[in-house]
């Protein structure tokens, strides 16, 4: 088990960022800390190949283990892994980081996909990069949608700038006209204030932790990196390492929260220093396979399993019942074939005479 | 409108033949009738035998604030449960109707969120700045914790154990464990029922929102959620490990000296899993003595300022 390759697979990188989604840091960092040297990175845009749709995924011979929390679990009962967290105060570590994960990333995801200034100059070319052709098309905008039920449930989807320069940004290629701004002046200011609720919740958010973490390293005050930091940090890096162009939260982090780009930078450092996971090379599979929303590329590719002694035996058994069975059925009609020709002969015999009674009782009447 | 010209004399003559009447207002038989004590809006408890009334909700959002209430101090509030969900503010279930300052006719109602400023108003604003926990690194986590029970644990709720629960409104008759589908409502649906309940659906609980049935790739439209039931049974367990850990042997959560609204929320849940008829769930809870103990002396608080209101009616 242990020489068969562990390969992650996670969303690809843009600009400095790791990679465009916070889990799929997070996985890496802790993959790296608990067993580095031991798996590689592969960069994908198809999360129809991961087993629950979603990535990060991660592959082990023929384990396959996807969402984070299943990563890290599995990751922790390999043999000869660092236990990232001990038992380090685990009931208080579970809720921060649930709250991490609910309220920072949708923070981040506002950031990412309900500004259209950054999605259409960041996080859209970001996806499409990674695309083959006819993906590249729909995809992106369907991703968009599947976050957009819990940005509206949170009151983050309508917080595009209002400004009139930032909106001739956004013109796609094929639109040559300026769209006039036919904004009510109620829903500017009702975006307005949506831009400023989203900006006091960073502040709270960030201050919280600012607090928590006082004057440490990390959390908790401990020597190395734990769970808490690894999933604190990925949401940090990429808000801050994105070249946004609304930099709405972005700005309320880096002006006002420098403990907490500290922190993000020495949970980098400690993680990466030493070594980059080396990426496994990324295999360019024909885009008409995407369009099937099974997983028939690897059904087509199975692999050559060895066959054993026991093997052997089963195939043997197996051909050798189907055999039989084929025999058999051969046997049984040419031993009895005369039978059965005799019982045909003796049916259509009986028929034919029926219609006779039938012609003459026809012929009487 | 000094600048308009003025009426010429032939139209407005024929102008006199139809006069303006004034009416005076028309007393509308539809006025809600006036409430003594402030009266909870609710989904139905859950009632099984006849002759035992609870006057707990079956849905964990109206219980959760039936148990804000209760521990905030407020006796003999009244619950009644006859009007649906679509009589609700924003179609969403519980509204609290108290009897206005004025005396005049009706009364005030009060969707969910406005309701910590109305006790406020009553009880006073005795919690504070720091809303009844020990510190601010209290409060703090608090604000954790509820983000836990929002998430994960709301999730196990939601998805595994659709029939009962009222707030997703699915009482499809297929939906079974298996199927892990919320189809949007179909032209006839719509026709039929053109104000549906709001449900709060497992794309906008689970983080990251899950991926469509139909795969994300293919040039299937997009239908569907894909969740893992596993994983979401998993994180309910670790969710509720956590919780049994902090409490503890506590009296109230994070050792306050008082109830706060962390310990309405962690309630209102318990007693919908205690109570679920997924076994599963069940046991989760079950197997943590403190958090069982815990439950029962909360319930025992709670239901005792609730009464059932008099006059409405109970098809």
């Amino acid at each position: 088990m242990l020489s068969e390759t562990i390969v992650l697979s996670i969303w690809p990188p843009s600009a400095s960022a790791l990679s465009v989604e916070p889990a799929c840091v997070a996985a890496l960092f802790h993959l790296q800390l608990a067993i580095p040297g031991r798996f590689s990175v592969a960069y994908t845009a198809n999360p129809d190949q991961a087993p629950s749709g979603q990535l990060p995924y991660l592959t082990h011979g023929l384990h396959n283990v996807s969402s984070l929390t299943s990563i890290v679990h599995y990751v922790k009962n390999l043999p000869g892994a660092l236990d990232v967290d001990g038992s380090f105060q685990k009931a208080q570590s579970a809720a921060r980081i649930a709250h991490v994960q609910t309220t920072y990333g949708d923070l981040l995801t506002a950031m990412l996909y309900s500004i259209d200034t950054n999605w259409w100059n960041v996080t859209r070319p970001a996806i499409v990069s990674a695309l083959p052709v006819p993906q590249c098309y729909y995809v992106p905008e369907r991703l968009r949608n599947s976050y957009r039920p819990r940005l509206e449930a949170a009151e983050m989807w309508n917080i595009s700038s209002v400004d009139q320069d930032d909106k001739e940004n956004v013109m796609s290629a094929f639109r040559k006209d300026k769209r006039k701004n036919k904004q009510a002046e109620t829903q500017r200011f009702k975006t307005v204030f949506a831009r400023d609720k989203a900006a006091q919740q960073a502040r709270e958010f960030l201050s919280i932790y600012e607090r928590f973490l006082g004057e440490d390293r990390f959390f908790y005050s401990s020597e190395r990196p734990t769970s808490l930091d690894i999933i604190f940090a990925a949401h940090t890096h990429i808000l801050a390492q994105l070249p946004f162009t609304d930099n709405l939260l972005q700005s309320v982090l880096v002006h006002s929260f420098p403990t907490i780009l500290a922190h993000a930078r020495a949970v980098q450092s400690a993680i990466l220093e030493n070594a980059v996971p080396p990426i496994a090379r990324s295999n360019p599979s024909s885009s008409i396979m995407f369009l099937i929303p099974l997983r028939i590329s690897s059904l087509l590719r199975k692999p050559r399993v060895a066959h054993s002694v026991e093997d052997g035996r089963y195939t043997v058994a197996r051909w050798g019942w189907i055999s039989l069975a084929i025999t058999g059925v051969a046997l049984y009609f040419r031993l009895y074939r005369r039978e059965i020709r005799e019982a045909e002969y003796e049916e259509d015999v009986l028929v034919a005479h029926e219609e006779m009674l039938e012609e003459e009782d026809y012929e009487d009447e | 409108m000094s600048t308009l010209p003025s009426i010429p004399k032939p139209l407005r003559q024929i102008f006199a033949l139809f006069p303006l009447h004034t009416h005076g207002p028309v007393a509308s038989p539809y006025t809600a009738s006036p409430v003594a004590a402030p009266t909870l809006w609710i989904h139905s408890p859950r009632n099984d035998n006849s002759d035992n009334e609870d006057l707990l909700s079956n849905d964990v959002e109206c219980l959760k604030w039936q148990a804000y209430l209760a521990l905030r101090g407020l006796s003999d509030v009244s619950v009644r449960w006859d009007v649906t969900q679509d009589g609700a503010i924003d179609g969403l279930l519980p509204n609290l109707h108290v009897p206005s300052k004025d005396g005049e006719q009706g009364g005030e109602l009060l969707p969910a969120h406005l309701i910590p400023g109305w006790v406020d108003g009553r009880v006073g604003d005795v919690l504070g700045e720091l809303e009844g926990y020990t510190d601010i690194a209290a409060r703090d986590e608090s604000r954790a914790w509820v983000s836990l029970m929002e998430g994960n644990v709301h999730a196990a709720l939601v998805r595994l154990f659709p029939r009962w629960n009222i707030v997703e409104g699915d009482l499809d008759a297929s939906f079974s464990f298996k199927m892990l589908s919320q189809p949007p409502p179909s032209v006839l649906d719509a026709i039929l029922t053109p104000f549906p309940a709001k449900k709060r659906s497992l794309a906008t609980v689970l983080t990251p929102p899950p991926p469509p049935l139909t795969g994300i790739s293919s040039f299937i439209p997009p239908w569907g959620a894909r969740v893992d039931p596993a994983l979401v049974f998993t994180q309910y367990c670790e969710a509720i490990a956590a919780l049994s850990e902090r409490l503890g042997t506590d009296k109230w959560f994070l050792n306050s000296a008082a109830p706060t609204p962390l310990d309405a929320l962690v309630f209102a849940y318990l007693h919908c899993f205690l109570h679920s008829k997924d076994r599963a769930l069940r046991r989760e809870v079950y197997n943590r003595e403190n958090l069982v103990k815990w439950e029962l002396g909360v319930q025992s608080q709670v239901r005792a300022a609730f009464r059932r209101h008099a006059t409405a009616s109970y098809a």
